[in-house]
């Protein structure tokens, strides 16, 4: 299979998740290619779980002063502070048949693939299932999937580094940061450059690597279509009735 | 939902998170579990609403069964539980 590599671009984070469903919409009519797809935000912004409660979740007003956006992902899982340069996200997106029916085993499939780019720059890692990659027992990346139309999404964070005050724009349930024994977000994560120095370049080029068995990779924008498509897309995660739903 | 809300929460070893918040006739569910597909988290909420106790997580493990849902990071009997939590 020939994959189409949307090299890291920045956006928003509304239009971050408008490209992703773009691709899996033009993927599903058959006129956009199986792609993977780096990229990074700007401003920072929160993405919260489809399922999870904005106002529960996140310090609104503290993002709203901050200038950090709020949005609400497609997929299902947990709130992540997405950092302008302290982050490098990344979506898989082609036909549900790439993967097969079994959500588990393309989560780890897919991880796996993180955790050889993470091999590349010399830091062992390991899958923590359901979606996570830990080192030390410390999340360094998170994803989450979706399968629609007939189209497998799969997108995850990569951490570089982390801020600890950005962090606590969000809120975690005591429940979830006790089961882990932690008090706040921060004993839950870690970076790239918690272990070694390394560019972005370094890091996008590890990941390169590591997702090479998917196969053939050539580098490609987004179409005027996609592009069009996603602007479309933006303005329903700029929607306040979706963010704050539920 | 206002007066009379009832919240549970749990969190499923080895899974997610899942808070259920109950009041006005309605269910709601929250959390950083994933349903597939994911918008068929209203008709479940609202069958989980009109749900009797008894052998909750059979009833729910069949209406997922029925709409072709998959949970993963939490199963019927987490609803089961956290709906009998939740009732007064």
């Amino acid at each position: 299979m020939i994959w189409r590599l949307l090299p890291l671009a920045t956006e928003r984070g509304a239009m971050n998740m408008a490209i992703d469903e773009a691709v899996a919409e033009g993927v599903r009519d058959g006129i956009s290619p199986p792609t993977v797809r780096f990229y990074s935000w700007s401003p920072g912004a929160v993405s919260i779980g489809c399922f999870q409660s904005a106002r529960e979740e996140v310090d609104v007003d503290a993002c709203t002063r901050l200038g950090v956006d709020v949005i609400r992902r497609r997929t299902g899982g947990g709130a992540v502070y997405h950092d302008p340069d302290g982050e490098i996200t990344y979506s898989v997106i082609a036909p549900e048949a790439t993967f097969g029916n079994d959500i588990h085993a393309s989560y780890r499939l897919i991880c796996g693939y993180i955790i050889d780019a993470l091999g590349h720059l010399g830091i062992p890692s390991e899958f923590r299932p359901i979606n996570d990659i830990t080192v030390g027992g410390k999340k360094i990346s998170g994803s989450a999937q979706t399968r629609r139309g007939g189209v497998f999404l799969q997108h995850g964070t990569l951490l570089l580094s982390f801020d600890a005050e950005r962090m606590s724009l969000l809120r975690p349930s005591p429940a979830k940061l006790s089961a882990r024994s932690a008090r706040g977000v921060e004993d839950l994560l870690t970076s790239v450059r918690s272990y070694r120095s390394a560019s972005r370049d370094e890091v996008l080029d590890a990941l390169r690597k590591g997702l090479r068995p998917l196969g053939e990779m050539r580098d490609a924008g987004l179409t005027i279509e996609e592009r069009a498509r996603a602007n479309e897309l933006a303005l329903s995660y700029d929607d306040d009735a979706w963010t704050f739903f539920r | 939902m206002g007066e009379g809300v009832r919240k549970a929460e749990r969190k499923v070893p080895g899974g997610k998170l899942v808070q259920m918040t109950v009041g006005g006739g309605k269910v709601r569910l929250t959390g950083d579990f994933f349903l597939h597909p994911e918008d068929s988290l209203h008709g479940l909420e609202a069958f989980l609403a009109s749900l009797p106790s008894d052998d909750a997580a059979s009833a729910i493990a069949a209406y997922a069964e029925r709409n072709g849902i998959r949970m993963i990071g939490l199963g019927p009997e987490d609803i089961a539980a956290l709906l009998a939590e939740v009732r007064p």
